[in-house]
């Protein structure tokens, strides 16, 4: 089977979501073929997830004293910000009728053993965890998601972090949680990594690219043959973005779930617990555990991670919890799952009984990373 | 939505959905779902006007997982031609075909959702 593969850098945010949205509706209407597309944006941009807050996640203060334009994906998940450092990967198949869903969630895990396989031929051990992400040792190197076009088409999406200028990412992203000391900060972004980091080599996107294509070609079992837009794609993709992706009411649009914050301490005989969680409506978006106990840094994430997008329902997340002590109790020395538990389930008590929920406390995809799309 | 299909896409994190007034089509989009990392759109069941749209399921969205046939309700719709109610399964063409999903499922499982 053949598949197209489109390459494009430098594009715009605005171009590369429309082109993405469009691509998806076109190929679900049976009038484009299935496409990969390999490309990276004008360095930078922050696009944020399909239902998010501009003001929670984005200093947009700072983006537009520094031209960074801000955007929103037809995907969901957390905020991100790409450039000419981040591969966007863009997938789009066809749906399959009332079956899609099952359909999605099968190619799912082809296209993330796509982009593993491509990864792993450069050594790094990169795996498929949680629902959406793809990790080395629980640091988080690539977010995915999908988005289903009412025509049925499929966009599976990743941004792969070849490079990440964390310092950056720092000023146009918002911090899910309040009052992060410096050190606790530094912390948070270590639980994200890069290609270049994993490889120690100053690999390009060019030939990052090229292992990726040939990751997706031995997974899908497909020939992928080089091409470009055609003329009607993209006039489809201009009036995409003339009519959604340059518009404000787009990007700026709120929505009716609110985000709280909720925090608690323990003291524990191994050490002080510091939980801080940020809740979307009764889903747990983003965790934060700090303290003065020890435990290995892979560990914590790997928790925080397992939290990240789950349901706050108490027994279940001390169900989260404890699967994650099982596989590696003895990295965590000597704390007890139970008062994790407790402090987790207090700190969400708190942000579910929070009487205003609090607007401008957000967080970015990979500023509490492990865990959703791009 | 039913339960089925709630169980099936696993905790919803936000709905988008038109107002009251909105006239649809059969099988054309009346709103977005995001659960997990998975957006989709809504697709409305018949064409009509929509009547009545649940403000609370879209502040509140878990009470679509958690109660789909109750206060989880999305829409009511005034259908423009009542025939197209005959187009949609009933429940005992639903149970075969979720029975046949499930079954699927099972075989296919990658554990994508929870």
């Amino acid at each position: 089977m053949d598949w197209r593969l489109v390459v494009d850098d430098g594009v715009t945010a605005s171009f590369g979501l429309a082109a993405d949205e469009a691509l998806a509706a076109r190929v679900g209407a049976g009038a484009s073929l299935p496409t990969l597309r390999l490309y990276t944006y004008q360095s930078h941009c922050a696009l944020i997830g399909r239902f998010q807050t501009v003001e929670n996640e984005v200093r947009a203060d700072y983006c537009k004293a520094n031209n960074i334009p801000i955007n929103r994906r037809p995907t969901g998940g957390g905020a991100i910000i790409m450039g000419a450092d981040q591969l966007g990967v863009a997938l789009t198949m066809p749906g399959r009728g009332e079956d899609t869903y099952s359909h999605a969630r099968e190619l799912m895990g082809l296209f993330s053993e796509g982009l593993v396989r491509g990864l792993n031929t450069l050594g790094v051990e990169a795996r498929f965890r949680r629902k959406n992400d793809i990790e080395v040792n629980g640091k988080k190197l690539v977010g995915m998601g999908v988005y289903r076009a009412p025509s049925g088409g499929l966009l599976f999406h990743a941004s792969m972090l070849v490079d990440l200028d964390i310092a950056l990412m720092l000023r146009v992203l918002n911090t899910p949680f309040e009052k992060l000391s410096d050190k606790e900060m530094d912390t948070v972004a270590g639980r994200i990594t890069t290609v270049r980091r994993e490889t120690e080599s100053p690999i390009t996107l060019d030939e990052m690219r090229l292992v990726i294509a040939d990751g997706f070609g031995s997974a899908f079992d497909v020939n992928l043959i080089s091409s470009d837009f055609t003329a009607e794609e993209r006039a489809e993709i201009a009036k995409l973005e003339q009519e959604k992706y340059l518009r404000e009411d787009w990007v700026y649009q709120t929505t009716a779930v609110p985000d709280r914050n909720g925090s608690a301490k323990i003291k524990t005989p191994a050490g002080l617990i510091d939980v801080r969680v940020t809740m979307a409506g009764s889903i747990i978006k983003a965790v934060f555990i700090g303290g003065d106990f020890f435990a290995s840094e892979n560990a914590v994430a790997d928790l925080e991670a397992s939290l990240r997008w789950h349901t706050s329902q108490p027994e279940k997340v001390a169900v989260a919890i404890e699967k994650i002590f099982q596989g590696r109790s003895a990295e965590f020395n000597g704390i007890q799952s139970k008062f994790l538990i407790e402090a987790v389930q207090k700190a969400i008590a708190r942000a579910r009984a929070a009487e205003n929920p609090m607007r401008a406390e957000p967080y970015g995809c990979y500023v509490n990373p492990g865990g959703p799309y791009v | 939505m039913t339960d089925y299909g709630q169980g099936n896409i696993g905790d919803i994190l936000y709905l988008e959905l038109v107002p009251a007034g909105t006239v649809v089509r059969r099988g054309e989009r009346c709103g977005s779902i995001e659960s997990g990392k998975w957006v989709g759109s809504l697709l409305a069941p018949v064409s009509g006007m929509i009547v009545e749209t649940n403000r609370d399921a879209e502040a509140d969205p878990h009470m679509v997982n958690a109660d789909p046939f109750g206060r989880g309700w999305l829409y009511r719709i005034e259908p423009a031609d009542r025939n197209e109610i005959g187009l949609l399964m009933d429940s005992g063409a639903y149970q075969a075909w979720m029975e046949e999903r499930i079954c699927l499922e099972e075989k296919n499982s990658q554990g994508w959702i929870d």
